[in-house]
């Protein structure tokens, strides 16, 4: 059991002494003796207890050892140690350009106002698919791979500006449209064991 | 033991929204404790959706209350 844990089950057990006193004590209590119970049960104490247990929930998902738990993804969580140099995700896993811990999630989520809405919402979908009507033979991403999440890190940054291929003008714009495609060059995914290497779309 | 007074029991309604608050409250404290993809998910959902229809219930029979004390007609003075 974590700190955390430790600390949501003694925050409950408040709770559950507050609810307690409120329900068998209600009519003993003047008006203002039921608010002055009702206030830390309705409002002090879900707060107490639900922002940390959102906070360790959310970090949680974030990580790569939940994405991997469902056995579909394991292949890809694998494909992070892959030799092959060649591989982006390999490249950045194993060089520590995205933080290990939540690879999945770094690269996998946009980076906007709503980018990590959308990827909640976009779990909930893979949880549809993967409880209810079974993981397909063949993985996709739902649209494809959104250019500005590689940009977020990569446009600012001196060895990409630097780089010829990337400063010519129609190039920058093009990307940053999303007309092109980082991966339309880098063009080495998730490099499979068992399975042939094969070219992003 | 002392069992306690059932006259001072909370009404239905407000037994009705102090156990959904505490039944949100388990569902988010055992959301801490599990890591399956499928476990966390349905206790932070249920967890919130019963937290959030607790205060909303809260409020509705606050509201209520408040409504029928405005409805009640004053005391009558006597003299």
């Amino acid at each position: 059991m974590t700190g955390l844990s430790v600390i949501t089950w003694i925050v409950l057990l408040v709770d559950a002494i507050l609810v307690g006193i409120l329900i068998t004590q209600w009519r003993n209590y003047s008006r203002r003796g039921r608010l002055a119970l009702l206030l830390p049960t309705m409002l002090i104490v879900p707060m107490a207890l639900s922002v940390p247990a959102a906070q360790a929930d959310f970090g949680a998902m974030r990580t790569e050892a939940f994405c991997v738990r469902c056995h579909e993804m394991r292949p890809y969580g694998n494909s992070l140690r892959s030799e092959d140099e060649e591989s982006v995700p390999a490249w950045h896993y194993q060089n520590n350009l995205v933080p290990q811990r939540t690879a999945c999630y770094s690269c996998h989520t946009d980076y906007a106002v709503f980018g990590g809405t959308r990827a909640k919402m976009t779990g909930l979908r893979h949880m549809y698919v993967h409880y209810l009507k079974g993981a397909p033979a063949e993985i996709k991403l739902y649209q494809p791979y959104n250019t500005q999440n590689c940009l977020y890190c990569h446009r600012p940054a001196k060895n990409f500006l630097e780089s010829k291929t990337h400063t010519r003008k129609t190039s920058i714009e093009e990307m940053q449209s999303g007309k092109k495609s980082c991966l339309e060059c880098h063009d080495v995914t998730h490099v499979l064991e068992g399975r042939p290497r094969e070219a992003a779309e | 033991m002392k069992l306690p007074n059932r006259e001072a029991w909370a009404p239905p309604r407000v037994r009705a929204f102090l156990g959904l608050q505490f039944g949100g409250m388990l569902s988010l404290t055992l959301s801490t404790n599990v890591s399956s993809p499928l476990g966390l998910t349905v206790t932070i959902v249920l967890g919130f959706t019963l937290i959030l229809a607790a205060i909303i219930l809260a409020v509705a029979y606050s509201w209520r209350a408040g409504a029928e004390v405005g409805r009640q007609e004053p005391p009558q003075q006597s003299g």
